[in-house]
């Protein structure tokens, strides 16, 4: 079943990328990795019968957003603020509340698990969602578009120089 | 499979978690949020194929438009504070404390 041999590849890479994400000091380097992850998730979904899912992760997640914030940080001037190596309380703090956090998920997750259902081949595919999302899911989906117009006006407005300008 | 899937689903949102709770730059922190998110979408859309629904995916498919929204608002957000104050530290900006 070499299905399941990506699966545990692809979940392997996301997780490192996860890891490596929090704990790189450079932010590129952060995206670098998130960038992995979401590859890696993306591969995940395409296995998973997610097949509309996974093109949507990649061109929003990784040629949308991660395009952005590395746009973002081109833009800025990294100082060396961000020492991950400095040890403090807070910083120690956190890390057992990440891993306090894990242990409950991890606890709850069903050590007997039932069958996967078969689904059919029509699972996943565009024409299946484009069936729910023009059909059942029709008002969300007008709503999630006036939703992205709202945050277009509202990047443009916070993106606009504070003092002269025409307006 | 399952199991493990829904491990690495978890290990994604804790270490998003850890890394809001760590990191003070503010474009890692908005990085560790589409972190946590992708972790909850990797959930949803494991149980859609476990039990052969289709809900599942099309709210992990909500939550992507919704992130991607999130992101270029918060990028002008951040934007506006680095004007205002030079600095991509989340610790300098603390003038709403007590």
């Amino acid at each position: 079943m070499d299905v399941n041999v990506f699966l545990v590849i692809f979940g392997v890479t996301a997780m490192l990328g996860g890891i490596a994400t929090v704990l790189q000091k450079h932010p590129i380097n952060a995206g670098m990795s998130l960038v992995l992850t979401f590859l890696s998730i993306a591969g995940m979904y395409a296995l998973l019968d997610a097949h509309f899912l996974a093109f949507i992760q990649i061109i929003v997640y990784v040629g949308a957003v991660m395009v952005l914030i590395i746009y973002t940080i081109m833009l800025m001037d990294i100082r060396d603020n961000d020492l991950v190596g400095k040890f403090s309380v807070v910083r120690g703090i956190g890390a057992v509340v990440a891993l306090l956090l894990l242990a409950v998920l991890v606890a709850q997750i069903p050590t007997t698990t039932p069958h996967m259902a078969t689904v059919p081949a029509s699972f996943g595919t565009v024409a299946e969602f484009g069936k729910q999302l023009f059909g059942r899911y029709l008002i969300p989906f007008e709503v999630a578009s006036i939703l992205l117009l709202a945050a277009i006006v509202g990047a443009l407005h916070l993106a606009r120089p504070s003092e002269g300008g025409d307006l | 499979m399952t199991g493990f899937l829904l491990t690495v689903s978890a290990v994604l949102f804790a270490c998003g978690v850890f890394g809001v709770l760590v990191r003070r730059n503010m474009l890692i922190l908005l990085m560790c949020i589409e972190l946590m998110l992708n972790g909850a979408n990797l959930a949803l859309v494991i149980f859609a194929r476990q039990w052969g629904n289709l809900e599942g995916q099309l709210l992990a498919f909500f939550v992507i438009t919704v992130a991607a929204a999130e992101v270029g608002v918060g990028l002008g957000i951040i934007l506006t504070l680095f004007r205002r104050r030079d600095s991509l530290d989340i610790d300098r900006f603390s003038r709403l404390r007590w």
